[in-house]
Formats: C-alpha cells, structure tokens, sequence
C-alpha cells in the first residue's frame, strides 16, 4: 500500500510540472490539463492535488499568484520556475532512463540468460 | 536553493497562519465550485453537482491537512496544541503536578546548583575585556636554577622585576605586560589605619599597566597608572568595592581620604567596579597599590628597603606576570618570541652545567586568570555532580513510575483517540510535551532552589560567616547556567517520560476498552517495567547511602585524629611587628616582651610562639643533609619551624630525650634544634640523637646559620596539615633569627574558655604597640574543624542526598506496592475468603517488597563496590570496601523498605473478602 502511493507521489509531482510547463493554470485547470494531455487514460486522485501543489511550491519547483479566472473569479495560478524546469528534465530523464532499463529487463528472453 | 525556499516558505507559514488558511480555504472552495460548474454543464442539477463535487474531492480537511503538512509548518502548530493540552491536563490533577514539581525541583536544582559553583570555578572568564587574549607567564619545568631564593606561593608562575623589565621590551607579539604580588605571606598582609583603628586588609602590589593591561576601568575615580610607579611618586591606593562597600559605605567622598598602610600613608584615587574580584577567582584583594620601594610595604617574600630594592633584585622571584596578545598573534608565536629574551635573560647571570638546562618560558591561557581553585576543587566537584545526578535519575525513577500509574487511569481517553485515527507517533509526541513541559515548570523552580543551594554551599566551604577563608565567587546564574538548567529539563522530561508515552502508545484497542484489561501500567510483560524502576531505585540509593556512611566514617576519624598535641583551649593569633618598623634585635625583644606579658595574663597558663598558623598547611619545607648519617635517604625533606621557648610545655607535646626549646637559645649561643622520632627513625636509625648534627641545603658549603645541633627528641605532632602522613620534622628556636623573622603567632594554654581572653590580649598588645592589630585568631579546636571543610561538606552533602535518595526510593516501593495491592484485590479477597489468615496476606504482600529491595540491594552493593573505589583517595581510616558500613545501610535500606511496604500489606489485610468478589 505504501509504496504505491510513492511512486504515485513522484510521478504525479512529474506530471503537475509539465503541465504547468505549458502555460500557468489553477489547481483545477491542473487536473483537467493532466487528464486532457494524457487522453483521459489517467485519473487524478482530487484529494492528493493540493497537497502535491503545496509541496511543489515550498520546495520552490513551481510558484503561485493570484489572478481571475475565466468566469472572473478570484484563483490561485501556478507556474513553473526556473529551477523547476530543470528539475522536470532531469525528472523526465531519469523516468525514460528507468523506462528502458524495466523494458529491457521485461523483455529479456529465455536464450538470452 | 531548494532549502533557501523551503525556508522562506517556513517563515512566511507562520507568520501569516490566518491568512494562509483563507487562502487555502478559498481555493479548495473554488476548485469544488469548478468541479461543479462542469458538471452542471453537462446537464446535472446544481445540487446534485456541488454533492458529486465534494464526494469526488474527498475529504476537505483530510486535504487541508496534508497541505499543511506540506507546508513543514504542521510541527509548530501541533506543538503549540499540545502544550495547551498539556497544561490542561496537569491542571486537572493539581496533587499529582505538586508531587511531581517538587520532586524535579529538588532533583533539578541540586544538579544546577553544583553546575553553578563548576562554572563560577572553571568555566567563568575573568570579568575584563577580551580575557581570551590574556597570557599568563610560566616556567616549563621544576628544576629551578639552583642560585634561587624564596619564590612565590606557586613557583611555577614566579618572576623577577628584571625579569619582567627584559619582558615588557618585547612589544611585537604582547601589546601589554603587567605584574603582580601579594603584600605578604597571610590573607591579612596589610595594616591599615582608619580612622585610628588599625584594621587588617588583604592587598597586592602592581604595576603601573596592571589596570590597563586587564582592561578594567575604574568605578569612581582613576586605577593605578605608569605615573604611580616612578619614583619619588606621591603614594596611592585603589580599593575594591567590596571594600569600598564594607569599609567605607559606598561613601563617594572616600576619594581623596588618606589611609596608613603599615605606617605608610596613601592617598584612595579610585574604586574598581563590583564585577572585578582581581586576577585570582575566590579572592577579591581589598587594595591595589603601585610597585615602590617603602620601608614596612614590602611585598610577599621580599626582602628589607635597606638591603634590596624590589625593582632590581634578581633573587626575588615572586612577580606573577600577565600580558595581552596582539590581534593576530597566536600564543605559540608569542611564546616562542618571549622565550628567546628569558633565555638570554638567564643566561646573563648563570652559566648551566649544560645548555639544555635552561628552562624555558611558556605562556598559559589565562582567560580565567590565576586560577588554583580549580585544581583544587576539580575532583570534589565533579563527584558531586555524580551524585546529584544520580539523584536526578532516581527522581525520574519516581516519576516514570508516576506516570505509568497516571496513564493507567487515562487509558481510556488514549484508546478513543487512538480510535479516533491520531497515528501513535502524535500521541508518544503529545504525552512527551507533557513530561517535559512538567519537567521545565519544575526546572525553573528547581532555579530558585539552586541559587539557594549555591549560597547555603559557599557559606559551607568558607566554614561560615566567621571562617578564615571567605570564599568570594560570582554565582549568579548566566547564560551557562540557565542553559544547563534548560537542557537538564528538557532531558529529564524525555528521559522520564519515554517509557510511560511508549507503553500507552502500545495499547491494544478492543482490549484497551474494557474494563478488566491490561493495563499501561503493568504492559504485556507483567509489571516487570515498574518492579524494575524499583529495583533500580533503591539500588542506586544505596550506592548514595554507602557512599554518605563512607564519608561520614571518615570524617569522624579525622575529628579523632591524634594529632600529637592538646587542642582544648588553645588560642592563637598573629602579629607582625615588621609592619611597624621592628627588625633584627628590635623585633626579637618586641616579641620576647610580647610573650612576657601575654604569660602574665590572668587565665593564661602558658605561652609561646610558632611560625606559621597552625593546620593551614603553610609550612617550611627544605633539604637538608645530615653529618655522619650512615642512613641513605632518597629524599631528605625536613619539615621545620621556628618556636619560641616553652613550646613543648604549652603545646602538650611530650619530651623523649635531652630538652625543648628555652631562653638561652638566644642569638648568641650555637644553633640548636629539637627533632622528632620520626626524623630519628628515618635519618638516625640507631644511632643516638643528642648531638647528632644537621644543616639546612644540600651541597658541601653550609652557612653556619643555618647548622643544628640536636638537643632533644619529640614525640611527633601534626601541625600543618591535618591529612599528612607523618614526615621528619624539626624545631629551632625564634631568637636565633633575627633577620629572617616576620609574623609569628602566639599560641596561648588558657585555664578556662579561650575566647573570654580575646579582649585582654588586644590590650596587652596594643599597651605595647597600639598599630599592631591581632591577625588570625581563633581557637585550635576552631583550627582543626576548619581543616575538615571539605570533609565535613562531603558528609554532609551525600548525608542530605543520601535520605534524599532514599525518601524518593521508598516512596516509589510504596507507589508500586500500594498499587499492586489494589490490582489484585480481587485475588486476596478469593484467598481470604477460603480461609486464608489475614497474616498470610501480610506475609505475602512484604515478600513481595522484600524480593524487589533484596534485589535492590544486591544490585546496589555491586554497583557500590564499584563506584567506592573511585573516592578511596578522600576517606581516612575506612577502605572503600568496608564491610561494616556496606552491611549497616544494607540492612538500614531493607528496614525502611519493610516500613514502606507495611501500609499497602496492612490494607491488603483488611480487604473485605465480600467487597472484592464483587470488584471485577
């Protein structure tokens, strides 16, 4: 159960980072975006949103304001910062590189052992 | 980077708490009501939206909460939550938090008050500027060149005035050189006259920098400058304000007023500040007066105006000597740069026998000056701390015991929150802020209590208001100190709360709720936590008590402790005529005419003199070589004092052979001297002793002055020091010194009560010479008790920790006794109801605290057989493993055992086999 939750901990942190990577949006924009980019395959866990978006922000990957919303109303924004950039390409680095290891090992055939 | 912003994100969360929830709350408020809207949009009604919405969302604080916690602020806020809880908590059970404060009071303020007198003794800078610059000169070795005289009462740190001139031209690496002395041998070297009245003081001779050098400025007025030293200077005086305070009554008009220092008038120019206590922690001098040249001031050791001058004398080597680094300049460099001039200083008037045999110079740290006290104290000190620590660790004992039982009766308001979904880590975190806020309530009384204790334990070691050594030290609680007290606190708090937190934590929670259960206090393994706290408790009292019974032995053994001479009403008292002027022949008459008068006194049964307070441990110490012994000796010390006639009479020491010390040893006749049988024994042998003939100093060429013939045998007396073993001592008489005389004090057989005759002595003294005051008087008995200060103090001390130890031990066997009655009540009242006779039950029940104290107490007697050795360096006429005392306080501890199970097995005996059946 614990481990689920912290691979899904760092891939949700990498998935806020490149959506707000595309442009500065609210939480809820955040999630509609992750659900949009991802073709609706992935689904968000509301309740873990805004804890991930605090966490992000004190680490200092992404940084807020506050602003209107399209049906002007008061809305926290988030964008990604500078450090934050560079953290999401090392982060989607590491992921590809970790990728191709599992992959590699999945697809290892009897002969090659 | 990150943890730059993870900082600031801190900050600005608690510091804008309210603000940062609004804004929290607004957002999630928002993020529901878009949910919302969408789904709106796609048809469903705004009711059922917002529903759907928040179902989706999940739970809302459950969410405000982790970002809280994403925030690193949750800590703060729960700690803050917790302290209030805390104090609730305690404020509920008012009986249980008095117990237990005064309990850590005591435990706690104890440990800070010795903490208190370690950091005033060894850890405290002197209180002048920048006292980490400050250098305090000495010698690498203790092989002084040979030609050497009299030195300073530490030789390792005594200097010339040339010496310290060739020092002070080497400005490079010190950017200032100053220099000090004593005004004589006793604590009393200085006469002064005020206002008629000649009163004794305690001063010092500086030089002109001295002040400057230390970085003191004056209170009122100016200090001692360079200007002060050059001869032909008017004389002045600076005062201490302990003196300005008790002499003068803060008087501001005192600057100005002349005062006669042994017949020498000066002239007060200043007051130095209430925080400067001088250069030696635990001696405040009384006066500080400008290096000169005068005819009744001369400083310790040196020798008359008319043969020498205190500037250019190079064997009087009794300056101590200070300097102040330059900015930059480390000691090593300033050491090595100095080294060089003392070379060549020494070698200007002395060839070695070989060139490494020129000492060298070191420079010390000096940051806390001249510091003896710590040598001296260093090793009572620490064991006291070992003892109040261990006190402290018996008290939280107590307390874990105390809070076990206490977490029993909360256990079912534990068990709901734990039901309620607190994780246990937030609780052991909740019940741990209670032990320690309990513990810091009880630490900071525990301050109050030490500041007390602080006072009551100077007052013991300068052996009360009255005693001859006030012990002067700056103990008020600084920034060392409360930081002690605080972290001894928080550390109790933990220590004592651990277990009972960790044990409530541990509850199962579908057992926890009933009733019958197991409880925290007795956990899953039966007890066996309190039983052990037990166990340990009265061990380590124990170890406390032996330790007392030790020290208290000991210090009855010295109390009657021969010391080869008659104590009772034996009066002594000093004078210093040299003050006034006497010398030679003068001074020798002075005191012949003294002593006759003194004898004429009614009530005086007889009188005579000696030379140095009796049991001070200042004696005369030399080598000598003895003619014709056919004994070889590695080390020939004598120990020797001049007495005047009659000594052995009045001092009750008894005669072997041949005769004392009497008139005819004037100046004129041979050179004589009586020793006793333990200089027979070591140096003589069998040889016979009248005749027999010995000189001070080793070497082939003695001074005849200082040739002895033996003319009597004593027996042997102790009457430096009290823990000596007994070593060679020799006996000459006053009258053949003139010139090397100084103070000397009588001692006085009186046929009643010692003190009656005070006033009549002044008298007698005063028709003779109305400037000489009376130094030092006191009684020998008075004497000797002083002696044992440190003795007396550590009986006393572990005496008073010792029951401590043991009222906190027998409290907790009750606690736990009393307590294990009550949970099996039920199961005496089966046992009484098949007939059991009540003093079965009673049997039972104090068997029961029997095998936990006989645990105890074996424990403890192993642990004492351990920690004992470590004090068999302090005790007299007891091994540390004395077996009279191990078995009296073991069987002492199993008796107040027994008397504190007593009460829980009465009861138990008196429980109601009906009522019990009935108590589930």
């Amino acid at each position: 159960m614990d481990r689920q939750l912290d691979l899904l901990q760092g891939t949700l942190d990498m998935l806020i980072l490149k959506a707000v990577s595309l442009g500065p949006l609210h939480g809820y924009g955040i999630l509609l975006r992750i659900q949009q980019i991802s073709k609706d395959r992935l689904e968000i866990q509301q309740g873990s949103l805004y804890p991930a978006l605090y966490r992000l922000e004190h680490q200092g990957w992404i940084t807020s304001e506050w602003g209107e919303s399209e049906n002007k109303r008061k809305a926290r924004y988030y964008r990604l910062t500078a450090a934050g950039k560079r953290r999401l390409q090392t982060e989607a680095e590491k992921w590809n590189r970790m990728a191709d290891v599992i992959a590699g090992i999945l697809g290892t055939t009897p002969e090659e052992v | 980077m990150t943890l730059w912003n993870r900082l600031r994100s801190w900050v600005e969360a608690i510091l804008q708490r309210s603000r940062m929830e609004t804004e929290m709350d607004a957002e999630l408020r928002f993020h529901i009501e878009a949910f919302a809207e969408d789904l709106v949009r796609s048809g469903i009604p705004r009711e059922e939206a917002l529903r759907r919405a928040r179902i989706e969302f999940g739970g809302v604080e459950r969410a405000k909460e982790e970002c809280r916690d994403a925030r690193g602020t949750n800590f703060i806020e729960s700690f803050i939550q917790d302290l209030r809880f805390g104090l609730r908590m305690l404020a509920k059970n008012p009986g249980f938090m008095a117990i237990a404060v005064v309990t850590l009071a005591l435990g706690i303020g104890a440990n800070t008050a010795i903490f208190s007198l370690i950091d005033a003794i060894m850890l405290k800078n002197l209180p002048v500027k920048d006292p980490q610059q400050l250098v305090l000169f000495q010698w690498d070795t203790h092989k002084w060149p040979p030609h050497f005289g009299q030195t300073g009462g530490d030789s390792k740190l005594s200097f010339s005035y040339p010496a310290f001139q060739q020092f002070s031209t080497q400005r490079e690496a010190l950017s200032a050189v100053f220099a000090f002395v004593p005004l004589g041998f006793s604590e009393q070297n200085v006469t002064v006259n005020l206002n008629g009245e000649p009163t004794l003081a305690y001063g010092e001779m500086v030089t002109g920098n001295y002040f400057s050098g230390l970085g003191v400025p004056p209170l009122l007025g100016r200090t001692i400058t360079e200007e002060d030293e050059q001869p032909g200077a008017p004389r002045v005086a600076v005062i201490s304000y302990g003196y300005w305070s008790s002499r003068f009554g803060r008087d501001p008009s005192v600057l100005g007023r002349v005062i006669t220092l042994n017949g020498t008038s000066a002239t007060i120019v200043g007051v130095t500040p209430s925080t400067f206590y001088g250069e030696h922690p635990g001696g405040e001098p009384d006066l500080w007066v400008a290096f000169a040249d005068l005819p009744n001031l001369r400083p310790w050791g040196a020798k008359p105006a008319n043969t020498s001058s205190v500037f250019t004398d190079r064997d009087w080597i009794c300056l101590n000597i200070m300097g102040r680094l330059r900015r930059g300049v480390s000691r090593e460099q300033a050491q090595s740069a100095l080294d060089t001039a003392f070379h060549q200083f020494l070698v200007a008037d002395w060839t070695p026998d070989k060139p490494d045999q020129v000492p060298h110079l070191q420079l010390a740290a000096a940051g806390q000056g001249v510091n003896h006290l710590r040598e001296a104290y260093s090793q009572p000190l620490y064991l006291l701390m070992a003892v109040v620590g261990l006190v402290l660790l018996i008290a939280c004992a107590n307390l874990a015991t105390l809070l076990l039982a206490r977490a029993t009766t909360r256990q079912r308001e534990i068990s709901v929150r734990l039901a309620m979904g607190a994780s246990r880590v937030r609780l052991i975190r909740q019940l741990l802020t209670e032990s320690v806020l309990l513990s810091a309530i009880g630490g900071a009384i525990g301050l109050l209590f030490a500041r007390w204790g602080t006072q009551a334990l100077l007052a013991l070691m300068s052996g009360g208001p009255g005693g001859q050594h006030q012990m002067i030290l700056d103990v008020k609680p600084d920034r060392n100190v409360l930081l002690f007290t605080l972290a001894a606190s928080v550390l109790t708090g933990i220590l004592f709360g651990l277990a009972p937190a960790f044990r409530a934590a541990r509850l199962e929670l579908a057992s926890a709720m009933k009733e019958s259960a197991d409880n925290i206090f007795e956990g899953r393994d039966g007890h066996f936590l309190g039983k052990s706290l037990v166990v340990a408790q009265v061990a380590a009292s124990l170890v406390l008590m032996i330790g007392a019974g030790l020290f208290v032995r000991s210090l009855e053994n010295f109390e009657r402790k021969d010391l080869g001479f008659d104590q009772k009403n034996l009066l002594t008292f000093g004078i210093d005529p040299t003050r006034a002027g006497y010398r030679g022949d003068r001074l020798v008459n002075f005191y012949q005419q003294a002593l006759e008068r003194v004898q004429g006194l009614p009530g005086v049964q007889s009188a005579t003199l000696i030379e140095n307070i009796p049991l001070s441990d200042w004696s005369n110490n030399t080598n000598i070589t003895v003619e014709g012994s056919r004994l070889n000796v590695p080390n020939n010390h004598l120990r020797w004092s001049v007495v005047g006639p009659d000594f052995f009479r009045t001092m009750d020491i008894p005669l072997i052979a041949g005769r004392g010390i009497n008139e005819s040893d004037r100046v004129t006749a041979p050179h004589v001297a009586v020793v006793d049988e333990t200089f027979v024994r070591t140096y003589l042998g069998d040889t016979y002793p009248l005749g027999q003939r010995f000189y001070l100093g080793a070497g082939t060429n003695p001074n005849p002055k200082f040739e002895f013939e033996i003319v009597g045998v004593v027996k042997k007396a102790e009457l430096t020091d009290i823990h000596a073993q007994p070593i060679p001592k020799a006996y000459m008489s006053y009258s053949q010194f003139p010139e090397e005389l100084g103070t000397l004090y009588f001692q006085v057989r009186t046929a009643g009560d010692p003190w009656g005759l005070i006033p009549e002595l002044r008298d007698a003294i005063r028709q003779m010479d109305p400037s000489l005051p009376l130094m030092d008087v006191g009684t020998l008995t008075q004497l000797t008790a002083d002696a044992l200060t440190q003795e007396r103090i550590f009986a006393r001390l572990s005496s008073f920790f010792g029951f401590l130890a043991l009222l906190l031990a027998s409290i907790g066997l009750y606690g736990t006794m009393a307590y294990s009655v009550t949970r099996q009540t039920h199961e005496i009242g089966i046992r009484l109801a098949l007939g059991a006779e009540p003093q079965d039950v009673l049997r039972t029940v104090l068997g029961k605290g029997l095998k936990l104290t006989l645990g105890g107490v074996v424990i403890g007697i192993l642990a004492a057989l351990a920690a004992t050795r470590l004090i068999s360096t302090m005790i007299y006429g007891v091994t540390a493993t004395d077996p009279v005392t191990f078995i009296a306080v073991a069987v002492f501890m199993v008796l107040v055992a027994l008397v504190a199970c007593y009460v829980p097995a009465r009861r138990a005996t008196r429980v109601d086999p009906t009522v019990a059946l009935r108590y589930q």
